[in-house]
């Protein structure tokens, strides 16, 4: 066993996300689980492991900005002349429009456009934001053993990152850039609300199925962990949930490096917050264990499980998954259907959180 | 896009290549499979920091494309991406493509309507690019420079003339645009002037000549220590 620490590189989900900021929820939520287990409490993560952040939402962020600025004299210069003669373009000035609102502090502009974004050809510099940040740290820790942590959009951009990086025999004769599955193999990935096969639909890059992001011989990884909620809307597409039927990888590998969690501990409106998903020990104990090698005997296990189902908000799941149940899933939906979904759950979630807080006071 | 994991990127080693591997400290020389040499695991290391400088390369790419390349509206965006779709969905991480599309690309130009009623032959318009398309590197396959052209439509309020008039745009360098119009058998000139990337160039330069004053402050202080 390497006495060296190992290295986690997080990868955050839609939105803006200021250097250090995911760090920071990946550090609170992490050590807030620590904390509950005895003998852990005086732990902290961030002296355990080293951290490092893969980001790419400055790449949303500018394109955003720039669009909008852009705009601005146009859509001004367009709605004059639309009042003045009745024969501007009307559609080129509704478009115009909603170019100058891309950077307003919205949750459409500041989180869902991500997604479209990402489906664009920013995507594909996204994607070598986060390639050579990996590739960075490959060659900073050569020895130490490598995490990756994804949330949300994070899983679909680690995933087809990953995909377009690895290759086997890589570096020797192809002349593309790419890091090889044996020699640069992470130790592994964590796929929280994985999306990746959802966006796998949207840009046509490779299934994650068929990709190189498995822990089996010739994939890029020594194991893999796929996390969802059961009531976070946002995994309910096209959800990425193999068979362990050898379609995907041979038995034993899946059985040995595979691990698919379900969470379903409701303790805030929002089933689809980070923090809300590193807390549960559904997650955090395998967490901890493969990170910094820590692991509560079993009585402690069900201990703290015992006590965090009972931190719960009562009859909770039940009636958000009654209100969920109203929205529309299908295998083969659109990402327009998802937006309106994902809207839906917003309304439902928001709604639910005023009623919370009116219980609370 | 690959359908079924049988599909493997094999890049077939050259017969030196291997041979080198061999030396280095491969299996061949009766390492332990899981246990890599310090020469395999120094490759390793020097290997990823070239994938990693030149996918700094690339990155360099992607921004100048951004940055320099004509401003692109979302409709611009999703445009190109299906129509370069082919260059982004290679099977490895690509730099940007060579051309930029438009559609429905609103812009400001300055136009000369000759024929127009005195006070109102030269001024502001609206011009609306219906299709386009932009070599924006100097890789540029017709001048050497960046190039461009468009279906454009212009709409500006003239008395004397129709105030929508159609015609070609021609785009030079990612910032300059030359066109001509016909309004109901009336010519206009026009050109603009991207003034935001102008701005934004200057920006850049600026923030450029920033960094390297910061660079060359640190460089003597870490000297100095």
């Amino acid at each position: 066993m390497s006495a060296e620490k190992h290295v986690v590189v997080l990868v955050h989900g839609m939105g803006k996300h200021p250097p250090g900021d995911f760090r920071r929820r990946f550090i609170g939520a992490v050590n807030a689980a620590m904390r509950r287990y005895r003998g852990f409490e005086d732990k902290k993560i961030e002296n355990l492991v080293v951290i490092e952040e893969a980001s790419y939402d400055a790449i949303f962020d500018e394109a955003r900005e720039r669009m909008a600025r852009r705009s601005l004299s146009v859509y001004d210069r367009l709605a004059r002349i639309d009042a003045l003669t009745g024969r501007g373009p009307g559609l080129v000035l509704k478009l115009a429009n909603i170019e100058r609102r891309l950077d307003r502090d919205e949750y459409l502009y500041t989180h869902l456009l991500d997604v479209v974004l990402y489906s664009t050809l920013l995507g594909a510099r996204a994607r070598i934001e986060v390639g050579r940040r990996l590739a960075r740290i490959m060659a900073d820790y050569p020895t130490r053993k490598i995490h990756v942590v994804a949330y949300s959009l994070g899983t679909a951009v680690v995933h087809d990152t990953l995909d377009l990086l690895y290759r086997e025999n890589a570096g020797f004769s192809d002349g593309v850039p790419g890091l090889d599955v044996d020699r640069h193999r992470l130790a592994s990935v964590w796929m929280i609300a994985n999306v990746s096969r959802l966006m796998a639909s949207v840009t046509g890059l490779t299934e994650p199925y068929a990709s190189l992001v498995r822990p089996a011989p010739g994939g890029c990884t020594d194991s893999l962990f796929n996390v969802r909620h059961k009531l976070d809307v946002f995994t309910w597409f096209r959800r990425f949930e193999p068979a362990n039927d050898e379609s995907w990888i041979p038995r034993e590998h899946y059985e040995r490096a595979y691990v698919s969690i379900e969470t379903s501990a409701v303790r805030q409106a929002n089933t689809h917050d980070f923090a809300n998903y590193i807390e549960s020990p559904e997650v955090s104990v395998p967490l901890l264990r493969r990170l910094v090698r820590l692991s509560p005997d079993q009585a402690e296990t069900d201990r703290v499980a015992g006590e965090y189902r009972k931190s719960e908000i009562p009859g909770a799941f039940d009636e958000l998954l009654e209100a969920l149940s109203e929205i529309r899933v299908t295998e083969r939906a659109t990402l327009t259907e998802v937006a309106i979904a994902v809207r839906e759950y917003r309304q439902i979630v928001e709604h639910f959180r005023v009623q919370l807080d009116a219980v609370a006071s | 896009m690959r359908s079924h994991p049988e599909w493997r990127r094999r890049a077939r080693p050259s017969p030196t290549v291997l041979v080198a591997f061999c030396l280095l400290g491969g299996p061949a020389f009766g390492q332990a499979a899981d246990k890599p040499s310090a020469a395999v695991e120094s490759a390793a290391v020097e290997s990823a920091a070239e994938v990693a400088s030149r996918l700094d390369e690339t990155a360099a790419e992607w921004d100048e494309f951004l940055t320099s390349g004509r401003s692109q509206t979302p409709l611009d965006l999703m445009l190109t991406t299906m129509l370069e779709r082919r260059h982004l969905r290679r099977e490895y991480l690509v730099g940007p493509p060579i051309r930029q599309w438009s559609l429905l690309h609103p812009g400001l130009v300055v136009e000369r309507v000759s024929d127009a009623a005195p006070g109102h032959q030269l001024g502001l318009s609206v011009a609306v690019e219906w299709i386009g398309v932009n070599w924006w590197s100097e890789r540029s396959p017709l001048f050497g420079v960046p190039f461009g052209v468009s279906l454009t439509t212009v709409i500006s309020n003239r008395l004397g003339t129709s105030s929508v008039g159609h015609g070609v745009s021609l785009h030079f360098d990612n910032r300059y645009s030359l066109g001509w119009s016909n309004r109901d058998g009336v010519d206009g000139y026009f050109l603009s002037i991207d003034l935001l990337k102008l701005v934004d160039d200057r920006r850049r330069r600026l923030e450029r000549y920033r960094q390297r004053l910061e660079r060359g402050q640190s460089g003597r202080r870490e000297s100095s220590e």
